[in-house]
């Protein structure tokens, strides 16, 4: 059953199998070719992903209103000369809305829609540890450039908890009021720089932890976890390239 | 292990200078001395961090195993020294108990089920095995401390170095912490470097006491207990922190009571009191006058966090005039509320008024001229480029005439002993600076009440008891004043009142004296009321807490 | 390699970390944005030139602008449901801002380079992003707005980073960190 799990595939060969479909399929313009990718990527995440079923009412109820959506307002956006050939849908005042227009709209609109399903299919199956470990196994990113990449993910929780702090430090001074956009902006601009002074300041503690715990004492590490690259990752990645041929070729 | 001749001089002067002295396997090293003597530089020579990674200048040679620091990169000398910073946060790399003991292991490239044995037995060690799957998050303040010293124990290094190991704890972390110290040197396996400021729970571990002075040089090198009876003059004069028991003895002594050998803990202290047939009566304190018109009034605050509640129907009552001191073990829910008290987060209506404000509906800068909040890391509420501007925004926010404006500058600089920085910008103040612009941030406005979270947290004894000195000033004034801290002998000293809060409920309301003789989980006494306490002969001195309350008045506790 | 302590690793690991928070958000509207108003997914932009500006202006060493704009994708990952492919469109980023500082050799400073750098690249950006759009076929007021914007948007991001890298280094905190090089900005 686990040939069927996409979580069991190693974060890359869902990559790399996925970028050449993303760059291509930006370049159509034809309605069918993104509707295969982007079908065939729905099909891919929700027989192979293992959504939650809160996902999979997002996808199902999301991309088809994201495509209604997108039709229209891209018809909206586009040039009246380039489509007043064709038939007249909607005239509202002096605006109106030809067929040509939603049919370029619906062509912009699944292709935005097949990338953003292509990147759900790695981001669906993968989590921030595992692709930084198989950076540094598969793509030889220097271990040491991943593992402050996996002490950054520990970052996060802890700049998000200062920022509050922050915020509320600098109400309780009388800081707060002003609700247009510039003066807003300040607002961050002053949040930012003790934000960014503090982690920085933590980040060298950390550095200096590390350090005397021999990080960096070879050019390599034991590494306990290992993310494999199986069979299974080189069929995945051909499979998905004979796809990409298949359709665009 | 030894060390000589090292001087790593930081811009300009030389701190530490001209120090030589050995640490040997199974000995206990406490390095003593007062603040920017170069204590944590000296400790960070030790793995190489100075002068390899930390800029600084190295003359001498500091050796590790047989191996000169200069000519060893910091990785390659973690094999021989290991080393525990202050603060827990900043030594997490991964993202389970696990893992992150590993990591130094896995640095080392042994195999991984060498790495595994390490790392169960060093957790084993510190009581944290059963945790292991844990995020090091979950664990408390002390519990991530253990963790760093599993860590340094796993790399199986024959020197283990800690700079300053609790002093980001509270009372209960700094149990737990030295209860896996005293194992440690128990075993006898490693030799310990220890750099403490609170010296009354280190000095039960160690076996040698190093003393630096101001200048970094070496003043004293010799067994712990004889060279703090024998030289404790000396340590008074450089500025070195004796135990509070210690204090306390010298006190007793000036005032005419024999205290031979010092007694340095507080069973020491009670042992040598009760030793004594005959004591003088304690110096009553003298009553203060009784708190004046409410200026803070808690009714019925419940607050709930995470859909938990974390405080239950809590009413408090602070009079003009009090300086009141909330206490409890973390997670009691001290922050909560005071941070509720001064409308910092918003109460629910009703339940809170400061001088007839409701801070669920009064504007910021309305509310905070009335009462001010101090937070715990005083860079948080830093905004302008300079220190001058600094003082100067709450004001100018106020639409205070300019020249007023500079007046009270003025004043506060020079009141807080921050004139010669006035140029600088906050941040590159130190920490005793900082924390005191960050009160003059906020008393600069003339708020009535003013609120201290943990303002004490991560300083040391030195600059704790300066701004403890400068509140009481405040307070002397008649500024109310409400402060959040762990150190319980601060507390004592100072405080007219101690609200001690346990799982989100008053548990203790009353003067010093009184709350400290209770007996309330989570709540550890300062030292002087846990020797006072044990006393079997003189009954009337077991409500003594404060070392103002003996009976001297030699000017011997410098404080 | 040799230049890569691990405090300047760490060093642009914060400063990622924290420009990719800032991207969490930013990564879910332009996921509603890009699809529904292109014109001010347009003005979104900047967001994710600023991180690697200010990891630059701040470090002022090789490898600052690729370093934060790595950790910047990665912290995205568990974050927004598009995964790695975050980390490609960071990266390129990265990539571009680095390149101006590269190509002169890591030897000037100057403000000029940097708006120099990430107008250029958003230029070149613009482009690709005006054909995936099929901007083309939109009246021409949108197609001016659309280049307009963007380009905007990536001097303002390319101000704010460096505003904000002056303002933190007088905190002192990246003493002994940055390579003292001459005093240009
Ligand atoms: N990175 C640095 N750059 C310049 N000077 C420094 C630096 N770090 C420390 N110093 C200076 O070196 C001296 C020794 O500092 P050190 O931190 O070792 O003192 P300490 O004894 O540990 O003090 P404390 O008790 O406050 O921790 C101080 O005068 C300090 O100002
Ligand atoms: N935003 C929040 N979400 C969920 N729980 C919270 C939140 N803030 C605080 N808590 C919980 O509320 C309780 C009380 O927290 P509070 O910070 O008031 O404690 P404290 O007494 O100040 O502790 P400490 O000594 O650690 O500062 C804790 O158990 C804490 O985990
Ligand atoms: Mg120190
Ligand atoms: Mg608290």
């Amino acid at each position: 059953m686990s040939l069927l799990d996409l979580r069991t595939y190693n974060p890359l060969s869902k990559l790399f199998g996925t970028l050449p479909l993303m760059v291509l399929v930006i370049g159509t313009r034809d309605l069918r070719t993104p509707a295969v990718v982007g079908g065939a990527a729905l099909l891919l995440i929700l027989t192979g992903a293992r959504p939650t079923g809160r996902t999979v009412a997002w996808l199902l109820l999301g991309v088809p209103a994201a495509l209604a959506v997108m039709t229209v307002s891209f018809g909206v956006w586009t040039d009246p000369a380039r489509v007043s050939g064709t038939r007249l849908l909607v005239s509202v005042g002096g605006f109106e809305l030809w067929s040509r227009a939603l049919e370029t709209g619906l062509a912009t609109g699944l292709r935005l829609v097949a990338v953003m399903l292509l990147a759900l299919v790695g981001g669906l199956t993968t989590t921030g540890p595992d692709l930084v470990r198989s950076m540094i196994r598969q793509l030889r990113v220097p271990y040491r450039i991943g593992y402050s990449a996996l002490a950054a993910f520990r970052f996060v929780p802890r700049f998000r908890h200062e920022l509050d702090v922050i915020r509320s430090a600098h109400r309780v001074r009388g800081l707060a009021g002003g609700g247009g956009p510039i003066s807003g902006l300040r607002r961050y601009g002053g949040y930012a720089v003790p934000l960014l002074a503090g982690g920085i300041r933590h980040a060298e503690r950390v550095s200096l932890a590390m350090e005397s715990r021999a990080f960096g004492a070879h050019p390599t590490r034991t590494e306990r976890y290992v993310v494999p690259f199986r069979v299974r990752d080189a069929i995945l990645v051909s499979a998905l390239w004979c796809f990409t041929l298949g359709v665009f070729a | 292990m030894h060390r000589d001749e090292d001087e790593p001089s930081a811009v300009g002067r030389a701190t530490p200078s001209g120090v030589t002295f050995p640490v040997r396997a199974g000995e206990a090293v406490l390095l003593l001395g007062p603040s920017g003597c170069g204590k944590s530089t000296l400790a960070l020579t030790t793995n190489g961090l100075v002068p390899h990674v930390v800029g600084a200048e190295l003359t001498g040679t500091v050796e590790v195993g047989g191996r000169d620091t200069r000519a060893h990169r910091v990785p390659e000398l973690a094999r021989d020294v290991a080393m525990v910073f202050q603060d827990p946060d900043a030594q997490v790399v991964t993202a389970t108990v696990l893992d992150e003991v590993c990591f130094g292991p896995e640095n080392l490239r042994l195999p991984a089920a060498e790495v595994l044995a390490r790392a169960e037995e060093a957790l084993r060690r510190v009581g944290l095995w059963d945790r292991r799957d844990d995020d090091p998050d979950g664990l408390s303040g002390g519990g991530r401390q253990r963790l760093a010293i599993a860590c340094a124990l796993a790399m199986r290094a024959p020197l283990l170095v800690l700079d300053e190991p609790t002093a980001n704890l509270d009372p209960a972390g700094v149990e737990e912490v030295y209860a896996v110290l005293r194992e440690i040197v128990a075993a006898g396996d490693r030799g310990i470097l220890l750099v403490e400021h609170s010296l009354d729970t280190a000095i039960e571990l160690v076996d040698r006491v190093v003393v630096l002075d101001r200048s970094g040089r070496v003043v004293l090198d010799g067994p712990a207990r004889e060279t703090l009876g024998r030289h404790c003059d000396l340590l008074l004069e450089l500025g070195v922190w004796l135990p509070v028991s210690a204090l306390a003895a010298l006190r007793l002594r000036a005032a005419g009571v024999p205290m031979e050998p010092l007694p340095l803990t507080p069973a020491e202290l009670a042992v040598a009191l009760d030793a004594r047939p005959e004591l003088p009566a304690p110096a009553v304190r003298a009553l203060r006058p009784p708190p004046g018109d409410p200026v803070l009034v808690v009714d019925r605050l419940t607050v709930e966090r995470g859909g938990r509640t974390v405080l239950h129907d809590v009413s408090l009552r602070v009079g003009r005039g009090e300086l009141i001191a909330v206490v409890g073990a973390n997670g009691a829910g001290k922050t909560t509320l005071v941070q509720a008290a001064a409308g910092v987060v918003r109460p629910p209506r009703g339940t809170v008024t400061v001088m007839g404000l409701d801070p669920a509906r009064a504007g910021a800068r309305e509310l905070a001229s009335r009462i001010g909040f101090v937070f715990q890391n005083p860079e948080h509420q830093f905004v302008a480029g300079r220190v001058d501007d600094e003082l100067a925004l709450g004001l100018r926010l106020r639409g205070v005439p300019e020249d007023e404006v500079a007046a009270r500058v003025e004043e506060v600089l020079a009141r807080f002993g921050l004139g010669e920085s006035r140029g600088l910008h906050p941040f590159l103040l130190s920490g005793g600076q900082k924390r005191r612009l960050s009160v003059g941030t906020a008393v600069i406005v003339r708020p009535e009440v003013l609120v201290l979270d943990e303002p004490t947290f991560g300083q040391d004894r030195e600059r704790a008891t300066e701004l403890l000195d400068l509140l009481t000033g405040l307070h002397a004034e008649g500024t109310t004043v409400i402060v959040v801290s762990h150190d319980m002998q601060l507390v004592a000293e100072h405080a007219t009142r101690v609200v001690a809060l346990a799982d989100g409920r008053i548990a203790a309301d009353g003067p010093p004296a009184e709350v400290f003789a209770a007996d309330l989980p989570g709540l550890r006494p300062p030292p002087v009321a846990r020797a006072t306490r044990a006393l079997a002969r003189h009954p009337g001195w077991r409500a003594v807490t404060r070392l103002a309350d003996l009976p001297a008045a030699a000017p011997v506790c410098a404080s | 390699m040799k230049s890569l302590t691990t405090r300047f690793l760490m060093t642009c690991a914060a400063i990622g970390a924290a420009s990719g928070v800032l991207l969490v958000p930013v990564n879910h509207a332009s996921a509603i944005l890009a699809p529904t108003v292109p014109i001010v997914y347009a003005g979104l932009v900047g967001f994710w030139i600023l991180g690697p500006v200010l990891g630059l202006a701040v470090l002022r060493r090789p490898g600052a602008a690729l370093l934060t704009t790595l950790i910047a994708g990665l912290v995205n990952v568990p974050l927004t449901p598009f995964g790695p492919s975050a980390v490609v469109t960071t990266l390129m980023v990265g990539v571009a801002v680095e390149s101006g500082f590269a190509v002169t050799r890591y030897r000037v400073w100057k403000p000029w380079l940097f708006y120099v750098t990430t107008v250029l690249f958003t230029a070149v950006y613009a482009v690709v992003a005006y054909a995936s759009f099929d901007m083309g076929s939109t009246v021409v007021a949108v197609r001016v707005l659309f280049f307009v914007l963007m380009l905007a948007s990536a001097t303002l991001a390319t101000w704010a980073g460096l505003a904000l890298a002056k303002r933190v280094a007088k905190t002192g905190v990246t003493r002994g960190l940055v390579r003292p090089t001459s005093t240009g900005a």
